[in-house]
């Protein structure tokens, strides 16, 4: 048996009996999964009963799907359940065939009586007469109890940094707090449902999808984006049109066309459409950069305005008339299209798999993970449709193909009318419906119009944004020879558990984008922070990718630090561009969306050393100047004062104490997100290093006096906001106690902690 | 221009950072430097055709050009590299020769350095596990490269062990990556001072303070691990205080200055600049392993073009890598893995492309390597079974499969018994494919 049905009886605390024998509280769902999948079905009736298999050439109503497609046990399950209801002369076919007792393609695989026969016998029991879910709860869900979650500010301040960049207000956390634990969810969902009408949500949809589309690869120089379209068709490409735009004009419209398909995105969650318009929609959008490049006819109020975005249907001439653009969502999006590209005799394929992948959830390739025999290979005429090894995968794969049959593989957003598709291969489709004739010129919205009806669809979208949000990436089932089988199915089926029921609640609330994310952070994936106690090695492995310990990205760390300390981490007074998503991206584990297109997730020493020098520099750039501000204005610094000290004239100043110790706690608020008492444990060690740091600044001070003045580098001299140089009488230039620089360590000390560089 | 030790900007001694990185040293094994032996492997992306390189074919329906060459046990398509037009270069910039690497001379080059196993059965057309199993030598994704997992064993608390740009690189949490990149690097090891150019002479915080902070961070993570019960959060506490012991040690990297080749190299470029910053690497003692990436082997059209081209650009760069190792005095101690996704063909599709193909080939240089031939594929380029103890062909024996070869390359690391290793069985057995 490869699942310990009792594994979960040490992290659960609804008792599940210990008698392996018997399994009393084995439900039918879990029943399915560890004995009908694992024991029967999962290593002889997969073999031929999937979608391009032996058996369903032949008909077969009864077809499996495989570990790599989304909710595999869920489908499978219901679809053994309704076949087990077929019975001839009173017993099921699913007793019947295997055991050969009536005709079956796949002959005899067990006997009356064996293990397997049994197994199927109490499933077949089981659908008759189903088990009680209250008294035999799943096991999947069994555990969280064990798992301690963040609370209610926390998971807001949480959420807010991650899906806005940005602090909770004032009000939210008020909300969040009165709220307790009952209203909590009803109170973020409150707060999400605000976030998501903030510019800077925008930015972070930009940067999540981009992480899965991989535009940006267009952005990298001007001309990048318009340079692929073909002039014909939208002239005002043409490097002799577009070379005479002004600079900042032609980035613009670069940066509008290569992120078209995001924005598309962007503009169906902004104006809270059902999210299938992605690749529905019989439209695209433009600002006015790019509505200028594509020669539509939209008025702007303002024509420099980047974030205004109309829908527009395009159309380009064919035969000297207009014929009206394809449109599809982003599957018919010019970059889309050449991000994933096509060649003569790849003939679509890529982006057939591409479909699978972003919006039906599915890995193709692993589905159809079959080896290829070199030796067999050549003995078919046409092996994608005859060779059992090519066919499984092409079967699949090709009629999707076959519905960007119009795109020309010289140039990727060429669509051409007169193009046909190949007798040779599969008909163009989807599944198993084929797409009629005359319906070639509209094959993809066709297409578009079925994936988003598929219920993968609801799946692929909620994957994206818990990868997103939470850095993981989706468990699958596996292997049955893991060494590591039971642990891993267990945490598997727990997930599937947790994003199956949040891509329903998305369907339920007619593809509401925001569902998902509210989901998401509402989900112990996002919430997780600890364990209750320690975990042994079995359960560690349940909860393996459980907590709060994601290495922020680039761009996640740069608004953070925004956020915090109140000014970006920026290259110089002038060049205010980030230095995280500038000289240090790549360093620090982020992607160019070009040749560097996975993130990394663990820290190496490089990006320790970019973490310490961001520390140390916008410490340096942020202490003294929020000195120079309004108290009430301060992010760092709002409740003490230069002249605060620990000591006076040799003895120890109780109040100045106070003072730094409730300073030291607003900042691990502030920067951390720490609770703490000026007595915390974490506030002494804070405490000391200040104190021994303004004590050996204090000695230096003695020695040499001209060392009042503060670092050169380090004076509150710039608006650190804007890069301005502040008023003369504003500045600060001298620290004669030597507090500011003591501050300056705590902040270094704190922009590098483990909690400020992980969410 | 030539890898030239003289090009290498001397970042300085280091010592300021050595004063504070005293606390979070612990043991000997973070300060002292690795001193090999190293590993690099360099895929060529979008699967390359040995039947154009080392598994040669006489069949006008398989190969293109003129004949096929012999250097001592090594066949090699005797394909040329003179007329830069015809392979997709500028004539006009006579100079990119000076930057490929013909066949021919390769093989006459390093005859005694290398081993070829032909006739290599990945068993797939796909890209991505084709890039797997010459990464891991398997075709599931959940094994950390070979890399990766001599980086683990031989040297998992370097700075740089594992380098990566290109290739397979899961580590699967073993080891973390790095991609390295010349820009910015003095900010990046010298992240306590204000002025790079000169260590030392506009530090943030007085000498004490830097310590302190370090100290108190140390002290801090210590308490957030023992209060942590979740594996995720422990493994990301583990690899913060890793990297940091780590990141002391990095002023002691030599940064190259970046070789910069003519137009129509860019690709080429990028790889070579990559050898410079692996070498750098290792010969700081900060560097186990590296993998490097060159793309452009897809050549599903004008296959004689494009791939000829590109394999002279790849073979070029086997080549830098091996000068630029001997000047380093770094030769001796480097095994270089040369992989491509699968083969390509049989034969040509109707725009002259060659489409993907199970079989392939692979190369191995250097440390530990038996220069050779082993295994080989039939006139319609499937694979023939070898016998399992001598490698002649056999048609009751094995398949030579990527697991063999990973097999074979984790024993000449001296890894194959570790813990890491073990973890990530291989199937298929022992084959003497290395000597």
């Amino acid at each position: 048996m490869k699942f310990s049905a009792c594994l979960l009886v040490i992290v659960s605390s609804a008792a599940c009996g210990n008698d392996r024998a018997t399994e009393p509280c084995l439900s039918d769902k879990d029943f399915f999964e560890q004995k009908v999948w694992g024991e029967v079905m999962g290593k002889t009736c997969v073999r031929c009963h999937t979608l391009a298999g032996p058996a369903a050439e032949k008909s077969a109503r009864f077809l499996l799907q495989p570990p790599a497609f989304p909710s595999f046990l869920d489908v499978n399950f219901a679809n053994a359940s309704e076949i087990a209801q077929i019975e001839i002369s009173g017993t099921s076919e699913l007793l019947l065939k295997p055991t050969g007792l009536v005709d079956h393609g796949g002959g005899t695989l067990f006997e009356v009586g064996s293990e397997e026969h049994l197994i199927l016998q109490e499933f077949i029991a089981r659908t008759e007469n189903p088990s009680d879910p209250a008294s035999c709860p799943d096991q999947a869900v069994s555990g969280l109890e064990q798992v301690v979650l963040l609370d209610g500010p926390h998971t807001l301040r949480k959420a807010t940094l991650e899906l806005a960049g940005r602090l909770p207000t004032a009000g939210e956390k008020d909300l969040v707090t009165n709220a307790g634990d009952e209203g909590l969810d009803a109170a973020l969902d409150q707060v999400i449902d605000q976030i998501t009408t903030e510019p800077a949500f925008y930015d972070r949809t930009t940067e999540l999808f981009n992480d899965v589309f991989l535009v940006d690869r267009y952005i990298t120089f001007t001309g990048r984006a318009t340079g692929l379209l073909n002039a014909t068709d939208w002239p005002n490409a043409a490097a002799a049109v577009f070379n005479l735009l002004p600079q900042l004009d032609r980035d613009r419209t670069n940066l509008a066309v290569a992120r078209e398909p995001i924005q598309l995105i962007n503009h169906v969650i902004r104006q809270n459409r059902p999210f299938t318009e992605v690749v529905t929609a019989d439209y695209t959008v433009v600002n006015p950069y790019s509505a200028a490049l594509y020669g539509v006819p939209v008025t702007f109020m303002d024509p420099t305005n980047v974030n205004d975005w109309r829908e527009v249907k395009l159309s380009v001439t064919r035969a000297g008339s207009p014929v009206p653009w394809p449109h599809s969502g982003v599957l018919s999006s010019p970059m889309w299209l050449n991000r994933f590209p096509t060649t003569t005799t790849n003939r679509n394929r890529h982006r057939a798999r591409m479909v699978y992948r972003d919006f039906l959830a599915t890995d193709i390739l692993a589905i159809a993970d079959r080896p290829i025999d070199a030796a067999t290979a050549t003995a078919f005429l046409n092996p994608t449709r005859e060779d059992p090894a090519c066919k499984v995968c092409h079967a699949q794969i090709d009629p999707i193909a076959g519905a960007f049959q119009k795109w020309n593989a010289n140039d990727q957003e060429l669509w051409d009318p007169a193009l046909n598709w190949f007798p040779e291969m599969y008909p163009p489709g989807f599944e198993r419906e084929v797409i009629p004739s005359n319906e070639f010129s509209r094959a993809l919205p066709w297409l578009g119009a079925r994936v988003a009806t598929d219920p993968r669809f609801a799946v692929a979208i909620t994957r994206h944004v818990f990868e997103g949000l939470t850095g993981q990436t989706p468990l699958t089932y596996p292997a049955t020879d893991d060494v590591r089988f039971d642990t891993r199915r267990a945490a598997y089926v727990m997930q599937e558990t947790v994003l199956s029921g949040i891509a329903r609640d998305f369907v339920d609330a007619n593809y509401d984008f925001r569902t998902i994310v509210k989901g998401v952070i509402k989900s112990p994936y996002f919430r997780a922070d600890n364990a209750l106690d320690a975990l042994d090695e079995e359960t560690a492995g349940l909860f393996a990718d459980f907590g709060t310990a994601r290495f922020m990205t680039p761009e996640r760390l740069a608004r953070k630090i925004q956020a915090v300390t109140g000014a970006p981490w920026a290259r110089t007074t002038t060049d205010r561009r980030d230095n995280l998503t500038t000289d240090f991206r790549i360093p620090y584990g982020g992607i160019d969306s070009d040749l560097i297109v996975e993130r990394l997730t663990a820290p190496n020493g490089i990006m320790s050393g970019v973490a310490w020098r961001m520390a140390n520099e916008v410490a340096c750039n942020v202490t003294a100047w929020d000195f120079t501000r309004p108290v009430a204005e301060r992010s760092l610094f709002p409740q003490i004062a230069i002249t605060d000290v620990p000591e006076v004239m040799g003895t120890a100043s109780p109040d100045g104490e106070a003072k730094i110790r409730a300073g030291l706690v607003h900042l691990h608020e502030q920067v951390l997100g720490e609770a703490l008492a000026p007595n915390d444990p974490e506030i002494d060690r804070s405490y000391q290093l200040w104190l021994e740091t303004w004590r050996e600044g204090k000695a230096a001070l003695a020695a040499v006096p001209a060392q009042a003045s503060a670092n050169m580098l380090c004076r509150g001299r710039v608006d650190q906001r804007t890069g301005a140089t502040l008023p003369v009488a504003e500045q600060l230039d001298r620290d004669p106690d030597y507090t500011i620089r003591s501050w300056m360590a705590i902040i270094t000390y704190l922009l590098s902690d483990y909690r400020f560089l992980h969410s | 221009m030539r890898f030239d030790r003289r090009n290498f900007l001397k970042l300085g001694a280091g010592a300021g950072l050595a004063l504070v990185a005293a606390p979070l040293v612990r043991g000997a094994s973070a300060a002292a430097p690795y001193q090999g032996p190293y590993f690099v492997h360099i895929h060529a992306s979008g699967g390359w055709d040995p039947i154009y390189f080392c598994d040669p074919k006489s069949d006008p329906a398989l190969a293109r050009y003129p004949g096929v060459g012999t250097v001592g046990p090594f066949s090699y398509a005797a394909t040329s590299i003179a007329d830069l037009a015809a392979i997709g270069l500028d004539p006009l910039i006579p100079e990119i020769s000076n930057y490929l690497m013909s066949n021919q001379a390769f093989f006459e080059k390093y005859q005694t350095k290398l081993r070829v196993v032909n006739g290599v059965d990945t068993a797939t057309n796909n890209h991505d596990i084709g890039t797997r199993a010459a990464g891991s030598g398997q075709n599931t994704d959940s094994y950390p490269s070979f890399g990766a997992l001599a980086a683990a064993t031989l040297g998992r608390d370097k700075a740089l062990a594992y380098v990566s740009n290109g290739g397979y690189d899961a580590t699967q949490g073993l080891v973390a990556t790095t991609r390295l990149s010349a820009a910015s690097y003095a900010r990046i090891a010298y992240p306590f001072e204000s002025n790079t150019t000169t260590p030392g002479s506009a530090p943030y915080h007085l000498g004490g303070t830097q310590a302190r902070i370090r100290a108190a961070q140390a002290a801090r993570m210590s308490t957030l691990t023992a209060r942590s019960h979740l594996p995720r959060v422990k493994r990301a506490l583990g690899a913060l205080e890793t990297s940091r012991r780590e990141d002391t040690t990095l002023s002691t990297l030599t940064l190259p200055t970046p070789i910069v080749l003519p137009g129509g190299l860019g690709d080429e470029q990028g790889v070579l600049q990559q050898v410079q910053l692996c070498l750098a690497a290792f010969d700081a003692g900060l560097g186990v392993s590296a993998s490097i990436g060159l793309g452009g082997f897809d050549t599903h059209a004008n296959h004689d073009q494009n791939h000829i081209r590109q394999l002279a650009k790849l073979l070029y760069a086997i080549d830098y890598l091996w000068e630029s190792a001997a000047t380093l005095g770094l030769a001796d101690q480097i095994t270089l893995m040369v992989t491509g996704d699968f083969g390509r063909g049989p034969g040509y599709n109707v725009t002259n492309g060659k489409d993907h193909w199970p079989v392939t080939s692979a190369l191995f240089m250097g440390r530990g390597v038996t220069p050779g031939v082993v295994g080989s594929t039939d006139a319609g380029q499937r694979p023939v079974a070898v016998s399992p103890t001598t490698l002649a062909p056999n048609p009751n024996g094995v398949r030579i499969t990527p697991a063999h070869l990973h097999q074979a390359l984790r024993k000449l690391a001296g890894i194959e018994g570790s813990a890491d290793a073990a973890a990530f069985p291989l199937a298929g057995g022992e084959l003497p494919i290395l000597g």
